[in-house]
């Protein structure tokens, strides 16, 4: 073969250039820290880390939701508990004011102290969820759920606001039926309803004895009735908050994996990086080394 | 016996070794020179004279300076440098295009997640203000990240057109120095000698032609050269030089065609008859990489637009109205060929952008039919009355009649990611609410409840109030404007009733004398049904069968792999041309140690001759003295 000057130059050049392009491209990898630096790199790895990376996206958006709605429940729950300890106090004091040996006197002062519970009542049922919206908010209302006009009424829409990709996990109380749709014996009647009517009788300084004794345990069996109604409210939001623990470790575990699977996809292997930059640059010397040694030997020297 | 006979061998070594050491020198000095073949001097004895005592030699001639050169070898060159630069071409094209999509952080795909990621604040609490605003954002950067590929799809589109401008002008111009070329050769080898440099640059100008639109030269006898494009396409034959010219392609105006214009003629030059070269690789790229990219990104934008437009209408906002678009984007369009003869016209509209195709259609009337094919594929559908719906888009013909071989171009995919636009003016504007709720009786005694609630039409009785009524027996009634009033419906736990543009799924057993309710929902700004709807169709195979998300990686990665081959191709192709061009190195190349050896043994030679003349001298001084 006859090797001409010329060739010989050109192929010394692109090899020097082919090991710099090499070099570089390590460098890059290296200060980028990835070795998916574009997606003609490895198209498929490509495509693969950006559905992993919009699945971890997808992990954050549901548990996004998952704490606002771990966090409503958990007010739902504690709100709920108040107005449970609130009941149970009025049942036990209609119990004592039940005790046929009070005086009206003794009656009214009790009723006043049931007054205030009452009261408490009905903020709790109003009570703010923090989030601009309302703990018995049902399907969503700017303004306060319940109102007195005469008669306390319920003037948000009935049912629950609901959140989830997957599941449906609801972040407000159906305050209808945890207040409202108590069944007595004379239909359906709210709890403010029962504890008012227990109370104006025990208020009356001139109630008979029956007529206290009537009021009374109807007011016994709408609350333990509303009671029920709290507590199933209750278990509910307990399941609900039980399933969100769940989905929010599942998600912790997802998002670990898929992190470590995107990492896999685009990150780089440093110690293998920093050996192929080594190996590259060892080659590049080389090349330079031996470009320099043949261009220095030429006949002319000897002519 | 004469000493002239002696001063004439020594006269003529001295001339060969001289024109030797100069052929030497020329290819020392051109050992650089792109194109350039080393020369050696042919040399042939000068004959002898007949004496008695037999033949005495006369000395050298010098017979003719050839250059060292092998046709098929360059050839072979010529041919491979068109290869090689269409590849090449392509390549560097598509890396830039690879190069614009490949920080994914901030890509479309990452964009349409954080849209999806706003919806959840919103569902969270459907009145907060900030919330959301931060959608309407949300929104813009979508806007902004397909405005911008389809920007940079743009500027490659006019870089790729300013590319061919230039290919064009230079090629026009070294067809002439060829032609000019060819004329010198002629006169030059009239002499009965090769015009060895002549030819070199004409070589090399034949190559250079070839790397830019693929050439063939065809050589005559006199040294001149025919040149033929790849499709046997005349561009230089005789006197009669071609006229490359770019003009707008009858299909599609918005495209510029290859018309190559020999004695008057113009012949459109399709891209696959034009094989490598720069303008190959060019066309290449727009027809095919650049439109691909086009069409995938129209597709995603299309039905992200479509698909939210829509679950956006069938929503109320937090003033009570049907949700406005939040995206705007540029509607499909027929364009006629500048060559038809009827005059039909056609309108193309969408009607389901959840399947629509990424690819334009041209549809082609052939006396009797009409056919549209897809462009991505060409898929061909016959169609025989108008209107007809293909891929989710509605064609028809609006006014005119089709002569046979009309041909319209429907620019679909191509066109939607264009004027891409925010619509949704304000996070108010969001329609997070529907227009309508369920509510259970107050009374019910069962447990019936509704599971799954979807407004799926904007039906003008969707607020109309509906009440579903249980008769405790398996059985349910209706009532309602819109909704017929039927009565004694079987009812299953499970099962789905819709009226008027809601649906709903039912569970449950049901008390005699339980109902639900339909009724128009008191405040939608504080509902988050619909938000939760918007946030849901991330998941939805809305883009041909797959997800926003699916349908942009599968962008990404077609473009990964075009370039991945398209750098493949151009190493290999490389690797080739330089093959080709080291075996005709081998042949013509200069090697300066050779040359270095070839000066000493010339020098040599030089010195011999030299020394023959004194010798000459010296005897005839000899001569002269004797005769003293």
């Amino acid at each position: 073969m006859r090797v001409t000057t010329q060739l010989a130059y050109e192929r010394a050049i692109d090899a020097m250039n082919d090991r710099q392009a090499r070099l570089v491209r390590s460098q890059e990898e290296l200060a980028t820290g990835k070795k998916l630096l574009s997606p003609s790199d490895d198209p498929t790895a490509a495509a693969d880390a950006e559905r992993t990376r919009s699945q971890l996206r997808r992990i954050e958006i549901q548990q996004r939701m998952n704490d606002f709605a771990t966090n409503m429940l958990g007010q739902a729950e504690s709100t709920l508990s108040r107005a449970t300890d609130l009941m149970q106090s009025l049942r036990e004091g209609f119990v004592q004011a039940g005790n046929g040996s009070l005086s009206p006197t003794d009656r009214g002062l009790l009723a006043q102290q049931f007054r205030s519970y009452r009261e408490e009542l009905y903020t709790l049922a109003n009570r703010p969820d923090g989030a601009g919206g309302y703990v018995f908010g049902g399907q969503g209302t700017r303004t306060e759920p319940f109102s007195v006009n005469g008669t306390v009424t319920y003037d948000a829409t009935p049912g629950v606001q609901q959140v989830g990709l997957d599941h449906d996990t609801p972040t407000s109380v159906d305050g209808r039926t945890a207040f409202m749709t108590v069944p007595t014996a004379s239909g359906q009647r709210s709890v403010f309803d029962i504890v008012d009517d227990a109370l104006a009788v025990l208020e009356d300084p001139n109630a008979s004895k029956p007529t206290v004794t009537a009021a009374v345990q109807a007011a016994l069996g709408g609350i333990d009735t509303a009671l029920d109604r709290v507590q199933q409210r209750r278990t509910d939001i307990g399941e609900h908050l039980k399933a969100l623990e769940g989905r929010t470790a599942l998600n912790e575990t997802s998002s670990i994996e898929l992190s470590s699977e995107l990492s896999d996809l685009v990150d780089l292997d440093f110690a293998k990086a920093i050996s192929e930059f080594s190996a590259n640059q060892t080659a590049l010397q080389a090349a330079m080394k031996t470009y320099s040694e043949i261009s220095k030997m030429t006949l002319f020297d000897y002519v | 016996m004469s000493l002239g006979g002696l001063f004439g061998v020594g006269t003529s070594a001295l001339n060969a070794a001289y024109m030797q050491l100069q052929t030497t020198g020329h290819n020392i000095a051109n050992v650089n020179t792109p194109g350039y073949s080393r020369q050696e001097v042919v040399l042939g004895s000068a004959g002898a004279n007949g004496t008695g005592a037999g033949f005495i030699g006369r000395g050298v001639e010098v017979a003719t300076v050839k250059r060292r050169y092998d046709q098929f070898l360059n050839a072979e060159v010529t041919a491979t440098t068109a290869a090689a630069a269409g590849d090449k071409t392509r390549a560097t094209q598509l890396a830039r295009l690879d190069d614009m999509l490949a920080n994914t952080d901030v890509g479309i795909g990452a964009a349409l997640d954080d849209l999806t990621a706003s919806f959840a604040d919103v569902v969270n609490r459907p009145f907060d203000a900030s919330a959301r605003n931060v959608v309407q954002r949300r929104v813009e950067t979508v806007v902004e990240r397909i405005g911008s590929v389809s920007a940079g799809l743009d500027n490659m589109l006019e870089d790729v057109d300013q590319r061919l401008q230039q290919a064009v002008e230079t090629t026009n111009n070294q067809l002439r120095t060829l032609a000019d070329l060819n004329n010198l050769i002629a006169k030059a080898s009239g002499s009965g000698q090769t015009p060895n440099d002549l030819l070199d640059r004409r070589d090399a100008l034949v190559e250079e032609i070839s790397g830019t639109i693929q050439a063939s030269a065809f050589h005559y006898p006199d040294g001149t050269v025919s040149l033929f494009a790849a499709s046997g396409q005349a561009l230089l034959v005789g006197g009669a030089v071609a006229d490359l010219s770019l003009s707008p392609s009858p299909d599609d105006a918005s495209k510029l065609r290859l018309v190559v214009t020999t004695n008057g003629r113009d012949v459109p030059m399709r891209t696959e008859m034009l094989g490598g070269g720069t303008i190959g690789g060019l066309l290449k790229f727009r027809d095919e990489d650049l439109d691909a990219a086009r069409f995938r990104l129209g597709q995603l934008a299309a039905s992200v637009a479509w698909t939210y437009n829509r679950q956006q209408s069938l929503g109320r906002d937090a003033n009570g109205q049907v949700g406005e678009p939040m995206f705007g984007f540029a509607q499909p369009r027929v364009t006629e060929n500048s060559g038809n003869v009827g005059d039909a016209e056609f309108s193309a509209a969408i009607t389901d952008g959840t399947v629509l195709a990424a690819s334009d259609y041209q549809i082609t009337f052939n006396g009797s039919a009409y056919l549209v094919k897809r462009l991505s594929d060409d898929t061909e559908t016959t169609v025989s009355s108008w209107p007809a719906t293909i891929d989710g888009l509605t064609l028809d013909l609006t006014s005119g009649t089709a002569q046979a071989g009309d041909r319209f171009l429907v620019r679909a995919a191509s066109e939607y990611a264009r004027h891409f636009t925010t619509e949704l003016a304000s996070g108010q504007r969001l329609a997070t609410g529907y227009a309508v709720t369920t509510t259970q009786g107050a009374t019910n005694a069962g447990d019936v409840s509704v599971r799954k609630f979807a407004v799926e039409s904007n039906d003008t009785n969707l607020t109309a109030p509906v009440t579903i009524t249980f008769d405790g027996a398996g059985n349910f009634s209706v009532s309602g404007t819109g909704t017929g009033n039927p009565t004694g419906l079987a009812y299953t736990a499970g099962m789905t009733i819709s009226y008027n543009g809601w649906s709903m799924e039912l569970r449950g057993v049901p008390a005699a004398g339980d109902t639900i309710q339909v009724v128009p929902t008191p405040d939608p700004a504080v509902d988050n049904r619909n938000a939760r709807a918007l946030l849901e169709l991330a998941d939805k195979p809305l883009v041909d069968g797959y997800s926003y998300n699916s349908a942009f990686s599968q962008l990404l990665s077609d473009i990964g792999v075009r370039t991945q081959a398209a750098q493949a191709s151009a190493s290999l192709s490389e690797q080739v041309l330089a093959d080709a061009r080291s075996a005709r190195a081998e042949v013509s190349g200069v090697n300066l140690d050779e040359e270095a050896a070839r000066l000493l043994q010339y020098q040599q030679a030089y010195q011999a001759a030299a020394k023959l003349m004194a010798t000459a001298q010296s005897m005839f001084d000899t001569v002269m003295q004797m005769s003293n």
